[in-house]
């Protein structure tokens, strides 16, 4: 299991609490992006969220700990989840990757650790995360 | 995605409404941090698809709006009213009223205290603004 580690949580000169890992989740139908949030952070995940490949940036480049990403494929905008993994992979190469699609049979081994096809088990995915973190299966 | 969690949370839930996404994020995260659940959406179209969810445990709407977007928060607020008559709202028109709002619903927190002073959430929301437009 990885060091728990301190993020920027709060201004300098207050105590910080050490967080778990935490995955930014890229998705802009808000049932589906808050139902994966909630499922990461059930299993001891910190969740951040974002609707689509611009917010996911601006989260990324604000020094927010990221550990890892879960977005989704189709999303509007100019960059879809593809274009978003290949800046994220340019950019933040040690970041884990998992995409989920519901167009998509599958995504290049260069853009993702993980892929999974809608309709998928959240639990599935959640494990996945977990392992790609290094985590143990459970917390049990 | 096929998922057994249920919506209807035991925890108080607050529903943060803030098209700035490093503002939601600071206030999301702030009040989870003193026990709340937390949904966010990005503007009013995604908060009424979360509110249209009767099954969904919703306490408080942070409706944390620009005021270049008035219109749809006061329609958004009389929507709330009229459709779901029992969660609060609080409109906060500036990334500050909206943490001094996070600050006071974590004096009145379900389970924990505040994690530190809204000021400091003030203070945390403008360096990011600032991180960002650099």
């Amino acid at each position: 299991m990885p060091e728990l580690r301190t993020i920027d949580a709060a201004p300098r000169g207050l105590v910080q609490t050490p967080r778990p890992p935490t995955v930014l989740v890229v998705d802009d139908e808000v049932m589906v992006r808050f139902l994966v949030s909630e499922a990461l952070r059930e299993a001891g995940i910190e969740a951040v969220e974002a609707t689509d490949a611009n917010e996911a940036l601006a989260i990324l480049g604000s020094g927010a700990g990221i550990d890892a990403m879960v977005t989704d494929v189709r999303m509007p905008g100019p960059m879809d989840g593809f274009a978003l993994a290949a800046a994220v992979r340019a950019a933040w190469p040690s970041m884990k990757v998992i995409m989920v699609s519901g167009s998509a049979a599958s995504a290049p081994a260069a853009l993702a650790d993980a892929f999974f096809a809608k309709p998928y088990r959240l639990a599935s995915l959640v494990g996945a995360t977990r392992q790609l973190l290094g985590l143990p299966d459970n917390d049990d | 995605m096929t998922t057994d969690a249920g919506l209807g949370a035991a925890k108080d839930t607050v529903l943060v409404v803030d098209p700035q996404v490093l503002v939601r994020m600071a206030i999301a995260q702030y009040l989870r941090d003193c026990g709340y659940r937390v949904v966010e959406a990005a503007g009013a179209g995604e908060a009424v698809v979360i509110l249209q969810h009767r099954d969904m445990r919703l306490d408080v709407v942070l409706l944390a709006l620009d005021g270049s977007g008035s219109a749809p928060v006061f329609a958004l607020s009389h929507w709330i009213r009229a459709n779901r008559p029992g969660v609060g709202v609080i409109l906060a028109g500036t990334p500050a009223r909206a943490a001094t709002a996070a600050g006071e619903l974590c004096e009145q927190g379900p389970t924990l205290a505040k994690p530190y002073e809204p000021a400091a959430l003030i203070e945390r929301i403008r360096r990011l603004l600032a991180d960002r437009a650099d």
